[in-house]
């Protein structure tokens, strides 16, 4: 077992975890943050997708060891007790999360990408909430962990969470 | 422990470096704040006690999906909760001739194995009770479960499935539905026939009309397997209480079907059994019914331990249901102004190892093979045929999808054959008000030319065309 020590949402934290352990497993079972899911363990779906130092990546496929330091972001980390994250008020508004397996990666997801590009084009959009094709994901996590692909919804809901991710509801949302 | 403001702040700021040492309390393992958010909520009138027509209606579950607090079956534990893995067969079909679990429950924190002889009654199915829990004997698909353990964490569960040795006598195995038709096919289910159920609709006189017809178009249509993939894996935690009683948490969606299938299997009375529906991450369909659920239940029970089993994205491909193939034969007798006189449909639907929801697709398919439009001779025969492949069961439409895809490129078929506009073929067919289904029933509200005309005029159909 391994110390390690991660700044996750603001806090300071320690865990004695395996070497193995993904920093999937140190969120939800060190640190009982639940937010971010398992939904197929390879890098595909984006259903683990935390924020890295403000990077987008998937959880699943990174090593706790990997964020010793590193200031993590969850979608536990968003929200105030006096207010959403606009972009969680944005889709609650809008009904847009359905099944909401997929929703803390979309919200976490689109955060990273509006902090990137404040002004994104539907098409950026959309490539942020699609999965690219599996070995660019695969190459751009053994090139980079840092990059992001892309968060699948399998739900109704994804029309209408692209629907609504109009531009003007984006800017909006970034104040 | 109350932290000092200036010390999170500093946290927020600072890199870790510059933090080490600052303050050692904080270095020690401590849990994560669960999240915050605002406790208050403003409710839409629609949702309060007022009329609702009218009120824009919210999704009341919106905000904790959003928040990461929705809990799922992932996200629940329960003290000295156990985690299982199913060891799958990974041959189509085979004789089991052996099964040693020593080295397995030999191994420290395997706390349960179970292989199919422990189940008091294993065999479930909607219709035909033809489907076991773990294979026992016999494997049918590669997807069988043949073992299971049960163990204190998901590694060491996984671990222990690796050293469970099965040995198997490999069998003939099917897997084109057409071949598994033949007399001579090796049979899935022996002695049972590989055709397992049957449909067939018959209206007027198909063969006169056909010989009256101005024009015979043929036309063959298969459609493929098709996985749900829900975001969220198949998962359910069992849990027995000192009287006896069993509770499931589950990923289920048709939980009193579950249950008394539960209860079937288990060989226990229908009130010993609660089965909890979790809010479930995708369904589709394929979550209508049970999977694993009674074998937690024999792992808790052997271990006097709560058990938890998710699948893995493996397991929902090869050991779930999936939608049915079909191979769909079209043939229809037409005038030369493009009304359909006759047609027939021959429906071969792929059902895998096991029969499922096979029979409601069957149905729903048959009444639908030859689509909305008035035809006054028609045959319809429709096949659910055993294949030793993953099971297919019920998927959004039941078969309504595979026969639509058919008879409306057969449609375009006819129009192309006849040089007709093919909005026009349909407005000549389509049902009417009063018009007879295929099994004789009279329709009433019957708004498909409008629909069609609306459409077209929406999207400049005619306009576009040449």
């Amino acid at each position: 077992m391994t110390p390690v020590t991660v700044i996750v949402n603001g806090h300071r934290r320690t865990a004695s975890v395996a070497p193995e352990t993904t920093l999937l497993e140190l969120l939800r079972d060190s640190f009982g943050l639940t937010g971010a899911k398992l939904g197929c363990d390879v890098g595909d779906c984006g259903a683990c997708t935390v924020l890295v130092d403000g990077q987008a990546i998937n959880a699943c496929l990174m090593f706790a060891g990997q964020v010793e330091g590193r200031h993590v972001l969850t979608i536990e980390g968003l929200a105030s007790r006096e207010r959403l994250h606009p972009l969680q008020k944005a889709l609650e508004d809008n009904g847009a999360l359905q099944c909401g397996f997929c929703g803390p990666g979309i919200i976490l997801s689109a955060k990273a990408l509006l902090e990137q590009n404040p002004a994104p084009s539907m098409q950026d959009i959309r490539a942020c909430w699609k999965p690219v094709p599996m070995h660019g994901l695969r190459q751009d996590h053994r090139s980079r962990w840092g990059r992001r692909a892309g968060t699948a919804c399998r739900r109704c809901g994804s029309a209408t969470v692209v629907r609504h991710g109009k531009i003007e509801t984006w800017i909006e949302s970034r104040r | 422990m109350d932290r000092k403001p200036e010390v999170i702040e500093l946290e927020r700021r600072e890199t870790p470096g510059k933090l080490q040492g600052l303050e050692d309390n904080l270095r020690l393992p401590a849990v994560a704040p669960g999240g915050d958010f605002p406790i208050e909520k403003l409710v839409s009138e629609a949702r309060q006690q007022t009329h609702a027509v009218g009120q824009r209606a919210t999704r009341s579950d919106c905000r904790t999906h959003g928040l990461g607090q929705t809990k799922y079956i992932a996200d629940l534990a329960l003290p000295g909760m156990l985690h299982a893995k199913i060891k799958r067969a990974g041959i189509a079909s085979a004789h089991i001739t052996r099964i040693d679990t020593a080295a397995a429950e030999a191994m420290p924190g395997v706390m349960a194995v179970l292989i199919g002889r422990d189940i008091p009654v294993n065999s479930f199915g909607p219709s035909i009770q033809d489907q076991p829990l773990l294979a026992h004997e016999r494997v049918f698909h590669a997807g069988d479960g043949v073992a299971a353990v049960a163990a204190v964490t998901e590694q060491l569960a996984a671990d222990a499935i690796e050293k469970i040795a099965v040995t198997y006598e490999p069998m003939p195995a099917v897997f084109d539905p057409m071949a598994a038709m033949r007399d001579d096919a090796p049979k899935v289910h022996p002695p049972n026939s590989n055709i397992y159920t049957t449909k067939r609709i018959a209206k007027g006189d198909v063969a006169k009309a056909f010989k009256e017809s101005y024009l015979t178009l043929e036309g063959r249509f298969c459609t493929q397997m098709v996985e749900h993939a829900s975001m969220e894996p198949h998962a359910a935690i069992a849990d027995w209480d000192a009287n006896g009683r069993l509770t499931i948490w589950s990923t289920l969606g048709r939980i009193n079907l579950g249950r008394a299938d539960i209860a079937r299997t288990l060989k226990l009375p229908l009130n010993r059994i609660r089965v909890i529906g979790t809010i479930v991450g995708g369904n589709f369909g394929g979550k209508n019914e049970i999977t694993q659920e009674p074998i937690l239940a024999l792992l808790a029970k052997k271990s006097g331990r709560p058990v938890r089993g998710i699948f893995t994205r493996d397991e929902e491909f090869t050991a779930t249901t999936t939608r049915h193939p079909f191979v769909m034969e079209y043939s229809t007798g037409v005038s030369r102004e493009g009304h359909i006189l006759a047609r027939t449909v021959r429906l071969i639907i792929d059902g895998g190892a096991y029969c499922s929801w096979t029979e409601t697709t069957l149905g729903k398919a048959s009444i639908l093979a030859a689509g909305p439009y008035r035809i006054p001779n028609l045959l319809i025969e429709a096949f659910a045929v055993y294949t030793n492949k993953t099971m297919t069961g019920a998927m959004r439409g039941f078969g309504a999808p595979q026969v639509c895809f058919a008879y409306e490129s057969h449609m375009d078929d006819i129009a192309n054959a006849l040089g007709i506009d093919p909005l026009d073929i349909r407005l000549r067919n389509a049902f009417e008000e009063g018009s007879e289904s295929p099994t004789g029933q009279t329709l009433h509200s019957v708004v498909i030319k409008d629909s069609l005309l609306k459409a077209a005029q929406q999207f400049g159909w005619r306009e576009a065309r040449p």
